[in-house]
């Protein structure tokens, strides 16, 4: 075999070589997007208690009873309590942080959150069980307290606000536990679980001793409330984002043939380059 | 080659660069664009200066990108807060969104430079529509006179160098910079002159050869422009998505019309030979 014609075989393997390679990548990074689950709900031991409504762009419904100790806490405060998965970017200049993404929606986003056309969450505050509101500030500043209930809606940038559904029974009336025998032994103390992680793609499923039922209110379980989800009976990382399942993209494919293709060509190019 | 061809596929090649922040379409097209000026350009042209400066613009826009936005989960490194603009978490994805908007420049870039190192600045200029064309031999000729500047600042500064010159201050630096400017203002007037003896001004510009299209030709100035506007179609109407790394690195979506139009920006590389 001449050795031109060596060098040009090992060039051809490399073009297919690379595309290989990158669909071993692609495939690998589809597989690893699962992530450790996030709690349903968080805080939820304390008498202080708000209700929280999100609506995604799609329709999709999530209520969380989030519940906290202070007298009053702020509307980001209990967004993140929620363990709801969110996206913060900082405003700057003290204005607070903006809520840039919910529950993965959107899946990414720019630096300064917000796009120039694109879809946003709006924030909606409903005072002591009344109307909803379209907040005028940001989440980070908005203080909330019992009985409140804050909603986000994902929603376009042109058309009107409209808020999402009514918060009525997302806190669920608590149920009094029959009084327990007095019996020696250490007091129990509710544990509220620990903040989440903003984890991608995270299935939210509930802390360990957490009941949860779909659209009916929840038995209280010890330490936690209650919770009703009504309408979030699929997880939403599962029902959004299909092109991120694993499998073969014909996409990607086609791109790694291409750029191989393309590199293989300016390799044999400078090969025969430097040859003459 | 038509230089009308290569302007229409250069401008295809910016648009579909520039309308995407997803780096996928971006690495092809410069791919695209770095083999159509490998395999076309001049024999007299050297990329080594193109690709060095590129080379700087990308890792500029990275720098700068991971500095200035502290958005992003994952931070690699925390600067104090009393640090003005800079102060606060580095983060892996701020990194690489600088990466790719490098990756958009460098890719821009390399669509526009065939126009000067693939094809003679003469061409260029004949190509211009007639209403244009003195428009465009007054901008092309002033942008020739930049290396003949520089040429000439090099000689004068070896010659004052020669009687003793040190440039050790700036009151000294009006010592190179007069004979520079007296010397371009002389080679100006010497090529108005040249310009009006030969005629310029005095009537519609002539061509000693006709711009011709064969068919390769008329397959770039086909195929570039309507990959480009399908890809731009397909960006509107949502179909290619937009890849931000925030606030989780993900893998960009691709999309398979999106990468044939990106593909097909190095339709020059395959039907035009120098």
């Amino acid at each position: 075999m001449e050795p031109d014609e060596a060098v040009i075989r090992r060039l051809l393997r490399l073009t297919i070589a690379l595309p290989l390679l990158a669909l071993g990548v692609g495939a690998v990074s589809s597989v690893a997007q699962v992530g450790p689950a996030a709690p349903l709900c968080a805080k939820a031991a304390y008498t202080q208690r708000v209700g929280l409504v999100v609506e995604h762009g799609d329709g999709q419904v999530i209520r969380r009873c989030v519940g906290f100790s202070t007298a009053t806490d702020t509307a980001l405060g209990v967004l993140q309590a929620s363990g709801l998965e969110v996206g913060l970017s900082s405003y700057g200049g003290g204005l607070g942080a903006a809520v840039c993404q919910i529950d993965n929606e959107p899946a990414t986003y720019p630096p300064g959150c917000f796009t120039a056309s694109g879809s946003y969450w709006v924030l909606f505050l409903s005072r002591g069980g009344g109307a909803w509101v379209n907040s005028d500030i940001g989440a980070s500043s908005v203080t909330v307290t019992n009985g409140d209930d804050i909603g986000f809606r994902y929603d376009s940038q042109t058309a009107a606000d409209p808020p999402p559904p009514s918060p009525a029974g997302t806190c669920p009336a608590i149920t009094p536990r029959p009084t327990p025998t007095p019996t020696p032994g250490p007091i129990r103390t509710a544990v509220p679980p620990s903040k989440p992680a903003a984890t991608p793609r995270a299935t939210p499923s509930p802390p360990p001793g957490a009941s949860v039922a779909g659209p009916a209110l929840s038995t209280p379980t010890p330490g936690v409330l209650g919770v009703a989800t009504p309408g979030a009976a699929a997880p939403l990382a599962s029902v959004r984002s299909p092109g991120n399942q694993p499998g073969v993209n014909i996409g990607v494919l086609l791109a790694a043939i291409g750029a191989g293709a393309l590199i293989g060509r300016l390799g044999t190019r400078a090969f025969r380059r430097r040859k003459e | 080659m038509n230089p009308r061809a290569l302007a229409a596929w250069s401008l295809s090649g910016i648009t579909i660069a520039l309308a995407t922040g997803n780096p996928v379409y971006r690495v092809l097209v410069l791919l695209g664009a770095v083999n159509v000026l490998v395999a076309l350009r001049r024999p007299d042209v050297s990329l080594r200066g193109l690709g060095i400066a590129l080379v700087v613009a990308g890792f500029i826009a990275t720098a700068i990108t991971t500095l200035a936005s502290h958005t992003g989960d994952h931070a690699f490194l925390v600067l104090p807060q009393a640090i003005p603009v800079l102060g606060g978490p580095l983060t892996v994805e701020a990194a690489f969104f600088g990466a790719s908007t490098g990756l958009g420049i460098a890719a821009a870039v390399l669509a526009a430079a065939p126009l000067s190192l693939v094809l003679m600045p003469n061409s260029l200029v004949d190509a211009l529509p007639s209403a244009l064309a003195r428009t465009g031999a007054a901008i092309g000729t002033a942008l020739n006179l930049i290396p003949g500047i520089a040429r000439s600042a090099t000689e004068i500064r070896d010659a004052q160098r020669m009687r003793g010159w040190r440039s050790r201050r700036v009151r000294e630096w009006p010592d190179l910079a007069v004979p520079v400017v007296l010397t371009a203002l002389e080679s100006s007037i010497t090529l108005a002159e040249a310009m009006e003896a030969r005629g310029y001004g005095s009537g519609a510009r002539t061509h000693y050869g006709e711009i011709v299209w064969r068919r390769a030709d008329i397959a770039v100035c086909v195929i570039a422009p309507a990959a480009a506007v399908v890809f731009v179609a397909l960006r509107l109407a949502g179909v290619i998505a937009d890849w931000y790394p925030f606030p989780d690195l993900s893998v960009p979506p691709i999309n398979v019309f999106g990468v044939m139009c990106c593909l097909a920006i190095a339709i020059p590389a395959l039907v035009w030979r120098r």
